[in-house]
């Protein structure tokens, strides 16, 4: 009898790791372009390392995301999310090179990318971001945030056991300080928030100024690089996902300002300007309606 | 006239609009001081009125803020030579965001100058970031009014996802109006002509409690949707508003807690 229950734990145990793997697409399936089924079932799962170059991984666990870099002096680490994270964050990294983090780079601002540095503070990390980011950090304390030991104006380059990590900056976007990270040799950009692969952008588009937002991604598309790797989702993405992101902010942005011009009100627009050809992407439903009421409230404030 | 009215709060201070976009003016001995116009159509409408009042020229034109909803239509004004001011953070954003019907600033102030006309003095005010970065608060001199803008709507909860909403500086600001003694009466740019100081009560406590309700559900580690569809504040049930934003305005808290935004 307890064999027979064991045997019956064992089979559902298998059937449940069976569809999860099955659910988790491979490094060639996420590197097709979109539109691309393997984005759309990614569901959060645990904690994982992935290695998409030589030196280059990116550590997450589906709801948030960042990239280390492992040179020959030590590792260049980026957004430790929350102590949580950056504990197990800190543990992959040993179990990948001995050598200690020296860097932490925020992409920006943002407490859901930026708290939990504290690890990596203690054994001596430097922290950078880019200038615009103190003010917030200032506006808003968190007692879990490490505060910048060095920031930057434009872009900057950090150099550190022969490889490079680029800072670009696009301006304003998704607030104002976020910086594209480059690592060499440059083929995979990290870029959280500007683009999370194969979804809608969250319900309110938080802290998204949807102008610049589009500006930033055509910048970003006249840029030659092959994958991207986002702030949140899959391990790594197609670069078209940058041009189905921005074709899909520019169908909203144009679809409910044809609305407005026609004198529809603000619930008729709420309620039935839809993007049929970006339904195939993951979150729509739950989204449209709360990123046209965004898109509509763009319209009228320029925010 | 789209019941855009005119409304007398003081001598030589006016608002002037409708539930949908508020405005003030002051009206000297020898010249205007128009605020917001607003969009195009709002600022003929408001031209007009001024008119109807006095046959003084525009001769200044201050924005609240930066958001295109307060800040389009200025033309009109700039035909007749106004000059426009506004807070030194808002040009940035005109910048960034650029709309034909927006007239730059020719001017701009960091907040505690003057506007001074034959007769009146508008004062500018600067409480720092709270909706978006460039909010000038307005009171002219010897007057019990604030011209507040979108810091409130006087008794009505305004759009639950608080566009360009810092829901902490936000309160911070609204103490901070709170503790001046020198007024009793303010306009928002947008519902009802004025409100009392109990407005703006209403409003922070609103944002206080509704922070207080949010916090401790993020803490468990429960979703913002789940969040919103429960979230009750019996206090404001009867407010303006309520049923309709409530939710949208849980959602906007978790994520202030989750982003810091």
């Amino acid at each position: 009898m307890v064999t027979v229950r064991a045997l019956c734990v064992a089979a559902v145990l298998a059937l449940f790791s069976g569809a999860v793997a099955a659910q988790t697409p491979s490094l060639e399936e996420l590197k097709k372009p979109a539109p691309n089924p393997a984005w759309n079932k990614f569901g959060v799962r645990g904690y994982e390392t992935v290695e998409l170059a030589p030196g280059l991984y990116t550590f997450g666990n589906g709801g948030a995301r960042n990239i280390f870099l492992v040179t020959s002096d030590g590792v260049i680490a980026t957004d430790p999310v929350s102590p949580a994270f950056a504990k197990e964050m800190r543990a992959a990294i040993r179990k990948v090179t001995n050598q200690p983090v020296k860097y932490v780079v925020y992409s920006h601002q943002h407490w859901d990318h930026v708290l939990g540095g504290k690890i990596f503070k203690d054994e001596g990390a430097v922290f950078i971001s880019h200038e615009k980011c103190v003010e917030h950090f200032k506006d808003l304390p968190n007692a879990d945030l490490v505060m910048p030991d060095f920031t930057f104006s434009n872009n900057y380059r950090l150099t550190l056991g022969g490889r490079t990590l680029d800072m670009l900056y696009f301006g304003k976007n998704h607030g104002d300080c976020l910086v594209v990270m480059r690592p060499d040799p440059g083929r995979i950009f990290f870029m959280p928030d500007l683009v999370t692969a194969g979804g809608l952008v969250g319900g309110t588009m938080n802290d998204y100024s949807l102008h610049n937002m589009v500006r930033t991604l055509k910048e970003l598309e006249a840029m030659d690089f092959d994958y991207l790797v986002g702030g949140h989702g899959v391990p790594l993405a197609h670069k078209s996902a940058v041009n189905e992101r921005r074709r899909y902010l520019e169908a909203l942005m144009a679809a409910v300002k044809e609305a407005l011009d026609q004198g529809k009100s603000f619930d008729e627009i709420h309620k039935s300007v839809r993007l049929k050809e970006f339904d195939y992407m993951r979150n729509y439903k739950e989204f449209i309606e709360r990123n046209v009421y965004r898109t509509r409230v763009y319209w009228e404030m320029g925010w | 006239m789209r019941n855009r009215v005119t409304t007398e709060l003081a001598p030589g201070l006016y608002t002037f609009g409708s539930f949908g976009a508020r405005s003030i003016f002051v009206v000297g001995d020898d010249a205007v001081i128009a605020t917001d116009p607003v969009s195009p159509a709002f600022a003929q409408d408001m031209r007009a009125a001024i008119r109807t009042i006095t046959d003084k020229p525009v001769k200044y034109v201050v924005y609240s803020h930066q958001h295109w909803d307060h800040v389009s239509g200025g033309k009109v004004f700039k035909d007749e030579g106004a000059t426009f001011i506004s807070h030194e953070n808002c040009v940035a954003h005109f910048k960034a965001d650029p709309n034909p019907d927006v007239v730059m600033p020719d001017r701009t102030v960091k907040g505690g100058e003057t506007v001074k006309i034959k007769g009146k003095t508008l004062k500018l005010m600067y409480f720092g970031r709270n909706h978006g970065d460039c909010m000038l608060v307005m009171q002219l001199q010897g007057s019990d009014v604030l011209y507040v803008n979108d810091l409130v709507t006087p008794y009505s909860l305004g759009l639950g996802f608080m566009p360009d909403y810092n829901p902490k500086e936000w309160v911070r600001t609204l103490r901070e109006i709170e503790a001046r003694p020198d007024w009793q009466r303010m306009v928002g740019g947008h519902g009802i002509p004025f409100g009392a100081r109990d407005a703006v009560t209403q409003r922070r406590k609103f944002l206080e409690q509704l922070m207080a309700a949010v916090r401790p559900e993020f803490d468990k580690g429960r979703s913002a949707d789940d969040i919103a569809a429960t979230i009750e504040l019996p206090e404001f049930k009867d407010v303006r508003g309520y049923k309709e934003q409530i939710a949208r305005a849980a959602e906007r808290i978790y994520h202030y807690y989750e982003m810091g935004w």
